[in-house]
């Protein structure tokens, strides 16, 4: 890496900002070089589609320059940022025809409130270890049936890795109902798996 | 509170999130150790996160990395 290079890596969102407020059209490139990768990821992990998810990644990035000024500081800048990108992804989504979505699959529970049927356990599976490719397209699949709002959820916080307090943030919702979507996301993930196995 | 089966299904995320209270998540795991069917459970529950958060990180592709530069330049020259 040049020197030039690295001192731009080291400079912080924030000063960049400022930076490409006042015209510095360098400035905002350097954020756009800084999170392209993971707007892509999350646009991808969205859509499932790379088209759709470069459509994604190209809007973002459009209406972030052009609303620069509306980004006040109140939020992080990827906060703002994956924000507009999940508004971008959730209007396209609107647009498809409505999937069928089946109901969350819940276990049988006795009066005592126990468990009524045994649990097959695939955990300890070869098959469904992380590398395993057939697994990974099963969870894909399962992932693409999620209703919008639940995929969200589960994207930005067991794939991209944000806490619910920034999914919170991104989406509007209060931590509670992150944590209720997520909760049901990966119920219905686990049901499509076990049903795989099965 | 006496955890039932219905309680662990509900309180799962908040437990493997670490969001309990210490007190809670004893009376969790003192019945993980006595239900022989919330095990199974909770372990198909978090290989399931576990698959979800090694979902690879793939790299932009070239074509979309090329369109996207060069529609942003084109907006930066107006």
């Amino acid at each position: 890496m040049s020197e030039k290079e690295q001192t731009a890596s080291t400079i912080s969102d924030e000063i960049l900002i400022e930076k490409a407020k006042k015209g510095d059209n360098s400035a905002f490139e350097e954020l756009v070089k800084r999170y392209e990768k993971k707007i892509y990821n999350l646009a991808f992990r969205l859509t499932g589609k790379s088209e759709d998810a470069s459509d994604i990644l190209q809007e973002t990035f459009l209406k972030a320059y052009h609303s620069l000024n509306d980004f006040r500081g109140e939020a992080n800048f990827f906060t703002w940022l994956y924000r507009i990108a999940m508004n971008i992804a959730l209007m396209k989504k609107r647009k498809e025809k409505g999937k069928i979505f089946e109901p969350m699959e819940r276990p049988l529970f006795t009066p005592e409130r126990e468990l009524y049927t045994e649990i097959p356990d695939w955990s300890t599976n070869p098959e469904a270890e992380v590398h395993n490719k057939e697994i990974r397209n099963v969870l894909s699949k399962a992932l693409s049936s999620l209703p919008d709002d639940y995929r969200a959820v589960l994207v930005l916080r067991d794939i991209q890795g944000l806490s619910n307090e920034e999914v919170s943030e991104i989406l509007k919702l209060s931590v509670p109902a992150v944590k209720s979507r997520l909760h049901r996301a990966r119920l219905f993930l686990r049901g499509q798996v076990s049903k795989y196995f099965a | 509170m006496v955890v039932k089966c219905i309680d662990i299904f509900d309180l799962l995320c908040d437990y493997l999130d670490e969001e309990l209270e210490d007190e809670i998540c004893t009376e969790i795991e003192e019945h993980f150790e006595e239900c022989p069917y919330c095990t199974p459970f909770f372990n198909t529950y978090q290989q399931t996160i576990t698959l979800c958060q090694s979902t690879e990180i793939v790299e932009v592709p070239g074509k979309v990395h090329i369109r996207l530069w060069r529609a942003l330049r084109k907006e930066i020259k107006k």
